[in-house]
């Protein structure tokens, strides 16, 4: 075979070898092109069903979040309502109560006894009832002063007394001399305090009940501990998440034993909260529970709507 | 098989050949595909065979010797066209143990149709490497020229043992390495 026969021939397969490598690239790239469109149709469907669900639970949300709105308002209005015509069975139950012990009727005194505590404790379900609901939507006012604790704690031991007495409990209190005062809203402080020793006694028969005060610094700022424990009924570890939610009580079979409609923790919880501060429980079935709540010492104004008066 | 075993063959033809020799060589293999090869397109196997054995006839050298000869083409080839792989590889018993593991894990993603020879290998075991080559192909003497090429380019004393389990069809190889 002569050269240029040899060149020919070779320019002729190099010639079949490109035109070749274009035809595969080219299918190659038709082959990428395609798969490259299926890709961006399957984002765009993706992105469409993402959008269109996201527009669901949006909507959703909304339905319920209304929904709970006009609930709330129609408890609030319910209990308010509720609250009239009690006022009016305790008033004139007292009064009937005082006649009675006047005429010294004793059988009949200790009925009107009862039902004036029935309607009394009916009266504290419907107010924290309402409290809770004022919460929620947002409506506490909080008025922040300067409250000496040994008085208040005292005024509530004052309370708690008979449901002591009732439970036959022994009451060790501790209060530490370093916080004489905390800034704080002295109602709330009560009806929280109250709360807690009001459970404590409520579970614990024939048993102690401590309460110590101290104050503690977390971060840069002193909080003010109240700690209650006992040595009652405890709670059992699967119960303790959902304690300090509305209508929830450790157990099911407690609201038959014991009463109680579960609005106690959860009302305590955003009472501590709408103060600044918050609180926990641990307990040990069969040995005894510690609930601890604490609100700052010295808070700064918690919020717009916060009317404080201080001194 | 892939392209790129073609087209590097015409190179080392082209290394070796005068382009009147080589013309005339592919003219007399009557390729299917004309000897048109691409480094994107997949030939038949059976058209290196065809190639190689009519070099053997013109060349009166043997085709294990020119499947050896082209697998020592072969890892230079490939040295040059990947010198990041090659950078990373210590030596010969690092690189065969790397053909399994990296390099056709690579190939298969690029190209899923591609039929790859298998390379097992073992541990050292009382100082030998042992390199189980399987293909339906039977190019187990290509194998050995790569292995051979890789040892002198790495400048190892190793000595390779070669047992061929398949009655002589080259499918099923061990290759035993042992340091010296």
């Amino acid at each position: 075979m002569d050269p240029l026969e040899a060149l020919r021939r070779r320019l002729q397969r190099e010639v079949r070898a490109r035109q070749a490598a274009e035809q595969i690239a080219e299918e190659k790239t038709r082959a990428l092109f395609e798969a490259n469109q299926a890709l961006e149709e399957r984002a765009a469907r993706l992105t469409s069903e993402v959008e269109g669900r996201t527009h669901e639970l949006r909507e959703a949300r909304e339905r319920a979040a209304s929904a709970s709105a006009s609930k709330s308002a129609f408890i609030a209005n319910l209990s308010h309502e509720l609250r009239t015509p009690l006022n009016a069975i305790i008033g004139y139950g007292e009064m009937l109560h005082e006649d009675v012990r006047a005429l010294e009727l004793e059988d009949l005194g200790h009925d009107t006894e009862r039902i004036l505590s029935a309607a009394n404790y009916l009266l504290v379900l419907i107010n924290d009832l309402l409290d809770l609901e004022k919460i929620e939507a947002g409506q506490l006012a909080i008025h922040l002063e300067e409250v000496e604790l040994r008085p208040l704690i005292a005024s509530v031991l004052e309370i708690i007394g008979p449901q002591l007495h009732a439970s036959q409990c022994e009451l060790e209190v501790n209060t530490a001399d370093a916080a004489p005062t905390i800034v704080t809203d002295s109602t709330r402080l009560r009806q929280i305090l109250h709360n807690v020793l009001a459970n404590a006694c409520k579970f614990t028969h024939k048993g102690t009940i401590h309460l110590a005060v101290y104050p503690e610094l977390r971060g840069e700022q002193v909080f003010l501990i109240f700690e209650v424990r006992d040595t009652g009924i405890g709670i059992a570890p699967e119960h303790l998440p959902r304690l300090f939610e509305r209508f929830v009580q450790a157990d099911e079979t407690i609201s038959r034993r014991f009463g109680g409609t579960g609005l106690g923790l959860a009302l305590t919880r955003r009472l501590c909260e709408r103060l600044g501060g918050d609180i926990t429980a641990a307990s040990k079935l069969g040995v005894g529970s510690t609930f601890r709540f604490w609100l700052p010492l010295d808070p700064p104004l918690l919020h717009a709507d916060v009317s404080a008066s201080r001194g | 098989m892939k392209g790129v075993v073609f087209t590097e063959l015409m190179e080392m033809l082209r290394g070796a050949h005068s382009m009147e020799t080589i013309e005339e060589l592919l003219d007399a293999c009557e390729l299917p595909s004309g000897g048109a090869y691409t480094t994107l397109g997949t030939y038949d196997v059976a058209e290196l065979h065809a190639i190689l054995d009519e070099l053997g006839r013109r060349t009166s050298a043997d085709a294990p010797a020119l499947l050896h000869t082209f697998g020592r083409h072969l890892f230079h080839a490939f040295r040059a066209q990947h010198p990041r792989f090659f950078a990373d590889v210590t030596g010969t018993l690092d690189l065969l143990r790397r053909v399994e593991d990296e390099i056709h894990v690579e190939v298969r993603k690029l190209y899923p149709e591609a039929e790859l020879p298998s390379f097992a290998c073992s541990e050292p075991i009382l100082g030998d490497f042992i390199l189980e080559y399987r293909s339906s192909r039977g190019l187990a003497d290509l194998a050995a020229g790569l292995i051979d090429a890789s040892i002198e380019h790495h400048d190892e004393s190793l000595v390779v043992e070669r047992r061929d389990l398949s009655g002589g069809h080259n499918t099923h190889v061990i290759f035993n390495l042992r340091r010296t």
